[in-house]
């Protein structure tokens, strides 16, 4: 049942179960428990006759706090994938390749997951399918030198847009997060700048670990928006509301999908529909 | 092991209001079990779990034996550790049975980690003298297969690389392999899906109906919000799971997903993936982990450790040098080497039963074991025999040598005194009980 249903359900029952509802709305969707609870006060406050359009137009107001707009100002244009394991960042990566790609840019692709066992060779088949240029080493070898080759060459064949891959990691791990900051220092060194964008990806199915996963990252690097992946399960992607509020971290693409072209820019319409 | 940890803060919270009332009143009980309730779902616990549960030890709560009891507190902690349990089961082993073809198949959501999992049970069957053939099962993300090659013969596991484009016949042609080169066990690695997507999840049920499982398990990433009920329901109403298998252990994940998984499905939890290592997979014992969700800590886990990782000779010989007090930085390093295998500082305190005002987060002990063994290595012998002969020349020489600053040294031979000293405090210690009864 969607939450307009379930809401015009409610309200036309009219019973003391109302706040229940809402709220159990809320926590399934994973809105977090702090956030559910602040908002019931502010219905129960607000006496409100009509709850779903006040939390439509509290989740709006908080999504229109942040830019979601890509930064793509300077020559060439880079992005630093970045998140935990199996969130979605080397699929993620194609699909902005092939974005971009259908704007008629150049687009390069680094393989800065050394880690994860055929890594490389996934992001290198999904290259040779976009039919874009992919810079790689060995499986095991530094990230931080493949992504200092991989600019160079950049640099070297004009690219307009570079996407860096990188290793999952699990935010507990402190030393692959200074791995992380070290690709940052790579990329700032190289390129006389820090990336157009650092995105960590999110996957819309996470609960309030997503929480300690922003702190965590944006501790390491510069996060400068999060990718919201698999939004078109069975979950809404409810913890990044809280998310933004808390971070002012805007979402600037959402996975919709698992073709190569379902990764659109994040529309606000789209998200709250799916999510209503 | 930070998972858990914020689920178990938040208890101990109201475990600590509930110890500071003597006896309870309706209205402290109430206020109490509001906090056990937004502890659990601020975990990501299942709303409807957290419902029940809340009721539950509710209606215990309030029964004359709490009310009337010395500690009610010890009391409603001991209803809520039986009713986690209860929601968790006992633990149960994988259903292989000997002389017989068993087909394993782990199934679960893109990017839940069901490829490096299937490595590792592979892994994991190895270690009990288990044959396993990892057969690559996922069609469509791009190299799935070349990672679980990659994974297999880096770690010398079976796998069979001659699959074809579809699933039936490949599994067919694999069962034929199996039978030619006598391996009876088999861990088939699918590809994620998710639970609403028909076509995937037709294939799916198509594979199920024509081969005989001995297990389907269900493999879910332990950050996985409220979510992770509704898609574990979504398989189990295809194939008949046998249970779950939960990775990110290592994560600081709430957990909600894992103590939900059972209540959902009916079916146990069997392993947990704790690490990117192959060895890092674990048989998932639910008492242990309530128990240190309630703060009673999980000393069987550790024992457990402890022994693989330090033998009794070792520590019998230990035990020796701190009676005797040579216990040297050589000790020290060998001591930390121990820590280090079973996980680190964080691992063995969050085994151990709560501490108020111990903040596990505050120990960064990956970075400061590694600084500690580089700064004893570069020690010459007799400093590492004697440690009060490193003087401020010494500190300098040693810093250069192992790339620190003269202050890690300083940190170091400050924790080297504080360890011996505890060590010393250790020996009139006779039993564990003891140390329970510190806290």
């Amino acid at each position: 049942m969607s939450l307009f249903e379930k809401f015009r359900k409610i309200l036309k029952r009219k019973t003391d179960s109302t706040i229940d509802d809402i709220e159990e709305f809320l926590i399934e969707n994973n809105f977090g428990i702090e956030f559910t609870e602040r908002f019931l006060e502010e219905l129960k406050e607000n006496r409100t006759k009509d709850p779903v359009g006040f939390l439509r137009r509290k989740i709006e107001d908080i999504l229109d706090s942040v830019d979601t707009s890509l930064n793509l100002d300077g020559h060439p244009v880079v992005f630093l994938f970045v998140g935990t394991n199996g969130s979605g960042k080397t699929t993620s990566i194609a699909k902005v390749a092939y974005f971009f790609k259908n704007q008629g840019k150049k687009v390069l692709l680094i393989a800065g997951d050394t880690f994860r066992a055929a890594a490389i060779e996934q992001l290198t088949k999904l290259a040779d399918k976009l039919n874009v240029p992919i810079v790689k080493q060995q499986s095991g070898s530094d990230p931080a030198s493949v992504v200092f080759d991989g600019l160079e060459s950049a640099l070297k064949k004009k690219v307009d847009v570079v996407l860096i891959d990188s290793a999952g990691r699990v935010e507990t791990k402190k030393n692959l997060m200074n791995e992380l900051s070290k690709l940052q220092r790579v990329i700032e060194k190289k390129i006389g700048r820090s990336a157009n964008e650092v995105l960590l990806v999110l996957d819309a199915y996470t609960g309030q670990n997503a929480v300690e996963q922003v702190e965590v990252f944006t501790q390491a690097v510069n996060v400068t928006g999060i990718v919201l992946t698999k939004l078109d399960g069975s979950s809404s992607g409810g913890i990044i509301v809280p998310i933004i509020e808390k971070y002012k971290i805007p979402v600037k693409f959402i996975g919709v999908g698992e073709g190569i072209g379902d990764l659109k820019l994040f529309d606000k319409e789209f998200y709250i529909n799916q999510l209503m | 092991m930070l998972i858990f940890n914020s689920l178990k803060n938040n208890l101990q919270k109201a475990f600590k209001f509930f110890r500071s009332k003597g006896r309870l009143s309706e209205q402290d009980i109430k206020e109490g079990l509001r906090e056990i309730r937004v502890a659990l779902l601020e975990a990501d616990v299942n709303y409807k779990i957290v419902k029940e549960v809340v009721k539950r030890v509710e209606e215990q709560a309030r029964s004359q034996k709490v009310i009337e009891s010395l500690t009610p507190a010890e009391q409603i902690i001991t209803i809520l550790y039986n009713e986690l349990v209860a929601i968790l089961g006992d633990a149960v082993p994988l259903n292989i049975v000997p002389n017989e073809t068993n087909l394993i198949m782990l199934v679960g959501l893109q990017g839940n980690g069901k490829t490096t999992t299937a490595a590792k049970l592979a892994y994991f069957l190895k270690n009990q003298g288990k044959k396993a053939l990892l057969i690559p099962f996922d069609f469509k993300r791009p190299a799935a297969k070349e990672q679980l090659v990659a994974l297999a013969e880096k770690n010398s596991l079976e796998v069979f690389k001659d699959t074809l484009t579809e699933p039936v016949p490949t599994l067919k042609k694999a069962l034929s392999y199996m039978q030619k080169n006598g391996i009876q066990i088999a861990i088939i690695d699918t590809a994620g899906r998710k639970e609403i997507d028909e076509e995937m999840m037709h294939e799916l049920s198509d594979v199920y109906a024509k081969f005989k499982f001995s297990d389907v398990l269900f493999v879910s990433d332990s950050t996985m919000g409220q979510g992770a009920l509704k898609v574990a329901k979504g398989f189990s109403e295809i194939v008949d799971l046998t249970g779950g298998i939960f990775t990110k252990f290592d994560s600081s994940a709430k957990g909600g997903a894992i103590l939900s998984f059972r209540y959902v499905t009916g079916k146990p939890i069997k392993f947990v993936g704790t690490g990117e290592k192959i060895t890092d997979l674990e048989v998932f014992y639910p008492d242990r982990v309530i128990s240190r969700i309630v703060g009673r800590g999980d000393l069987a886990s550790l024992a457990e450790k402890a022994s693989k990782a330090i033998s009794e000779e070792e520590s019998l010989s230990l035990l020796k040098k701190v009676q005797d007090d040579t216990f040297d930085l050589n000790d020290f390093k060998r001591e930390l080497e121990g820590i280090k295998k079973m996980g680190g500082f964080a691992s063995i305190l969050s085994s151990l039963p709560a501490i108020p005002g111990l903040n596990l987060s505050a120990l960064n002990d990956e970075e400061m074991l590694k600084k500690t063994e580089a700064i004893i290595n570069g020690m010459t012998k007799e400093e590492r025999a004697h440690p009060e002969i490193i003087d401020g020349s010494r500190k300098r020489r040693i810093a250069r040598g192992s790339g620190v600053t003269k202050h890690d040294i300083n940190v170091l031979l400050k924790n080297f005194k504080t360890f011996k000293k505890m060590m010393r405090g250790m020996k009139n210690i006779k039993s564990i009980d003891q140390i329970l009864k510190l806290r």
